[in-house]
């Protein structure tokens, strides 16, 4: 069974797990600092309530140019089985689609899923 | 022919045997065999052989963001994803449940679709005859009249059949 590693943080109130391939992650988990004004804060795109603290800023290559989202708290890697993920039901794929989830990541410890982001759909639509 | 795991577990939900009807035969092609579920007010009646299962709503939901209010979310079911969806606000039916009332799930799949249909209470399995069955006059719920083509008299009113493909269609998101 193989596995993938996945950046994978908690957002907002609800507490939805947002996972990111790990190899185009540039630096994973470091605090939201000055001068980062250009960084998409996912909450914000999922109008979701974030707690002010438990920002955490991923830095990914979107083409040729990077990008930091902001993510929730215990941004962190972490190894997912591939029977873990699930491609997104097919009757809610176009809610999906729209904000660039494109799948879902079974967590077994919280007995919930995550999703899975696209982080060229969530750069495009923030710039466009 | 029956589905023993259907029934068993529509049992254990707390439905009723399925009840014999007059002149019933087990053999005739004329008979339609369909799960009532109630929703808000309306008996709705389901297509038997699209109906996987009949499970509890469970506590964690995963919300889906941007999806309209009739979306609540995703829920497990041994470990896969199982979008839900609540026909009551779907079809715009006034909550009339009550309290000791709780929502069931009826597990539907139709092509390329599979989903969790959020009702109030599930009735049991129907055999009915297709002579029983006529054209509605009118459907409460303007959502719910596109989808629905027979009714049958059932529990001192009258259930709907509906259409399930058509309806998960103009559900989806």
């Amino acid at each position: 069974m193989s596995a993938m590693q996945l950046v994978t943080s908690w957002l907002g109130r609800v507490r939805w797990l947002i996972g990111l391939d790990l190899p185009r992650a540039v630096s994973v988990g470091h605090a939201l600092g000055e001068g980062q004004g250009a960084a998409v804060d996912l909450s914000q795109v999922f109008g979701l309530t974030r707690p002010p603290l438990a920002a955490r800023v991923v830095e990914v290559k979107v083409a040729a140019r990077r990008l930091h989202l902001v993510l929730g708290e215990a941004a962190s890697i972490c190894a997912v089985s591939s029977s873990d993920l699930h491609a997104a039901p097919r009757s809610l794929r176009g809610a999906m689609a729209k904000l660039g989830l494109i799948g879902l990541c079974f967590s077994a410890r919280e007995s919930s899923f995550g999703y899975l982001l696209d982080r060229q759909r969530v750069a495009s639509r923030v710039h466009a | 022919m029956t589905d023993p795991t259907l029934e068993r577990e529509a049992l254990e939900a707390g439905v009723r045997e399925p009840p014999q009807v007059d002149g019933f035969d087990p053999g005739a092609t004329e008979v339609r065999r369909l799960c009532t579920v109630l929703v808000g007010p309306t008996w709705l009646a389901l297509d038997v052989d699209m109906v996987d299962e009949i499970t509890k709503l469970h506590d964690s939901v995963t919300s889906v963001p941007g999806a309209p209010d009739y979306v609540p979310g995703i829920m497990v079911l041994r470990g896969r994803p199982l979008a839900l969806l609540d026909l009551r606000r779907y079809l715009e039916l006034p909550d009339s449940r009550d309290e000791d009332m709780e929502d069931r799930v009826v597990v539907v799949s139709v092509p390329d679709m599979r989903v969790g249909c959020i009702c109030d209470r599930v009735g049991g399995i129907e055999r009915v005859l297709e002579s029983r069955l006529r054209v509605p006059d009118a459907v409460q719920g303007k959502r719910l009249t596109p989808h629905v083509d027979k009714m049958f008299e059932h529990e001192g009113g009258l259930a709907f059949i509906v259409d399930l493909p058509s309806l998960l269609n103009a559900a989806k998101t």
